[in-house]
């Protein structure tokens, strides 16, 4: 079939512009790691800055769900105690030195998101979600405004949430970002969420809610926390080598192109590749960084009402125990 | 359900000058933008933020939307001038640290022996809250469930789920990366309610249910 004009022009400029003769993909520099944080001391944290001192660009430290610490707000970490969100951004603060001290290019900017998700809150009311939401939101801040006082020079501090339809109910989910949405000066947040059971055909896309998604969510609500809301910046799991999980973000930006009239723009896109890796193989959901980036670009260019120019970034996430 | 403003899709009419803002980084207004704050190349996120503010706002989006501002704010303090006594490691112990980090790779038992004595446990030890592992243990898999972490001697640890059903599920934790689901296993007569739950020194699960005799079972 024959490419159509603005795809061949895309293709050649992209082509141009990095050097590359396989379309849009970064450097190998730019292409990240993200992270599940199991191990968080200093000497961890600053080890695991070092060690990804290679890298420039958009990635995730996650921690785990939202919990409290003797009073105190903060995560799960997988195997390890529970830390608030202080040690949280510790760990944080910690990773941005040993970046900043190994840092293998002076040209390289590492834009770092502070993970949690939407798992295991069920059971937590919604105020608690609600002031769960603005603290992270305010640790956020204050991490970013000690990188900025430090090292603004190599990093930039974000927020990221991995959000599931399978892990929580909307109503809950809704009420965490609610309350990170209400801080003043709160910072950009990574959705990197998953659209599980969301539609994966056109004919899918189904009234002012559009298609429903697993645990009685759906398009509208995928597309309202992970655009609709200020902060957030869709940068969604791109996992299953079938390329469906793209085809499902994509459905869910025609549905908010058509439907809502408020398009989506995608900042990056996330596999798993190196997770699976580390844990014995995870065999259909592999996607390596540049499969899940090729997925959703391709799928974006594949109706002109879904297209954007560029992906920019692209992270693979590990498991740091 | 949002009373948010309007966005508007990227379409095809301004895709092109989107490519060519994102292709080859020499439109006009973005290098006045860049230039605007420094005199030097942008670096390639610094340019990577340019290209999405200048997506959005080809797509529509006006200066004051937040997310603009947001992606905004961030590029310029990347655009900052760097300070001319910049420190790379301020409180000069990162090569310590380093070190340090190395060690606790080279033996995790060892690792894990002196965390604990200094009171700053590797692991977690007892119930925890439930949730899913991420690629290896669901959501409709702790579902019910009742969690708890427990520690290894050789210095890894077990995520183990019980679920009503009786069903062992779990996950094994590692140093370095090391994370792997082990094979169910069935816990004898069930869990019963209000079975205490303890992690043994071995590394074992300790079952206690009311008024009867405790169990061991092996995580693996």
């Amino acid at each position: 079939m024959a490419m159509r004009p603005t795809r061949w022009l895309a293709t050649v400029l992209c082509a141009a512009a990095i050097g590359s003769a396989a379309g849009c993909h970064k450097p190998p520099a730019y292409e990240t790691n993200s992270f599940y944080m199991g191990r968080t001391s200093e000497a961890d944290s600053v080890s695991l800055g070092c060690a990804n001192s290679g890298k420039a660009g958009r990635m995730t430290l996650f921690f785990g769900a939202p919990t409290t610490v003797n009073g105190v707000p903060g995560a799960t970490v997988w195997g390890a105690p529970d830390i608030d969100v202080n040690q949280i951004g510790k760990s944080v603060t910690d990773f941005v030195r040993g970046y900043a001290y190994c840092r293998q290019d002076p040209s390289f900017r590492i834009l770092i998101g502070i993970g949690t998700s939407n798992s295991a809150i069920d059971g937590r009311t919604d105020d608690w979600l609600y002031q769960h939401g603005q603290a992270w939101a305010t640790m956020v801040r204050q991490v970013a405004d000690v990188v900025n006082a430090n090292w603004s020079w190599a990093a930039q501090i974000y927020a990221a949430w991995d959000a599931e339809p399978s892990w929580s109910q909307f109503t809950k989910a809704n009420a965490w970002m609610a309350g990170y949405d209400s801080v003043p000066g709160r910072l950009a947040l990574y959705y990197n969420g998953s659209a599980d059971g969301c539609p994966t055909t056109e004919a899918g896309i189904a009234g002012p809610w559009g298609g429903p998604c697993n645990n009685a969510w759906n398009q509208n609500a995928v597309w309202y926390l992970s655009w609709a809301y200020d902060p957030a910046l869709p940068f969604p799991q791109i996992y299953a080598t079938s390329g469906v999980n793209a085809r499902q973000w994509q459905l869910i930006d025609l549905f908010a192109t058509t439907v809502r009239g408020d398009g989506m723009f995608f900042f990056g896109t996330m596999s798993q590749s190196g997770a699976c890796q580390q844990n014995g193989g995870c065999p259909g959901t592999d996607n390596t960084v540049h499969q899940a980036w090729d997925f959703m670009t391709s799928w974006l260019k594949s109706d002109a009402r879904t297209q954007q120019g560029e992906i920019d970034g692209m992270t693979d996430v590990r498991w740091n125990t | 359900m949002s009373d948010k403003p309007r966005r508007f899709r990227l379409r095809s009419s301004v895709l092109l000058a989107a490519v060519i803002l994102a292709g080859v980084g020499a439109s006009a207004a973005a290098s006045a933008s860049l230039s605007s704050t420094s005199s030097s190349a942008p670096t390639g996120v610094e340019q990577q933020l340019q290209d999405e503010i200048d997506a959005l706002r080809a797509a529509g989006l006006p200066a004051s939307d937040p997310k603009v501002r947001m992606l905004q704010r961030s590029l310029d303090r990347l655009r900052a001038p760097v300070p001319a006594n910049l420190r790379r490691d301020p409180r000069g112990d990162v090569p310590a640290l380093l070190s340090e980090a190395s060690e606790q790779q080279a033996d995790p038992r060892a690792a894990a022996t002196e965390a604990a004595a200094e009171g700053e446990p590797l692991w977690e030890s007892g119930t925890v809250d439930c949730e899913p592992v991420p690629g290896l243990l669901s959501a409709a898999e702790v579902a019910g469930a009742t969690c708890v972490s427990v520690p290894q001697p050789d210095g890894t640890s077990r995520y183990v789920a019980l679920g009503a059903d009786g069903v062992a599920r779990t996950v094994m934790f590692g140093i370095a990366g090391q994370v792997q689901r082990l094979p169910d296993t069935q816990v004898p007569a069930g869990l019963a309610p209000g079975t205490a739950v303890t992690p043994t020194p071995d590394g074992d699960l300790q079952l206690a249910p009311p008024g009867r005799q405790p169990t061991v079972v092996d995580v693996g």
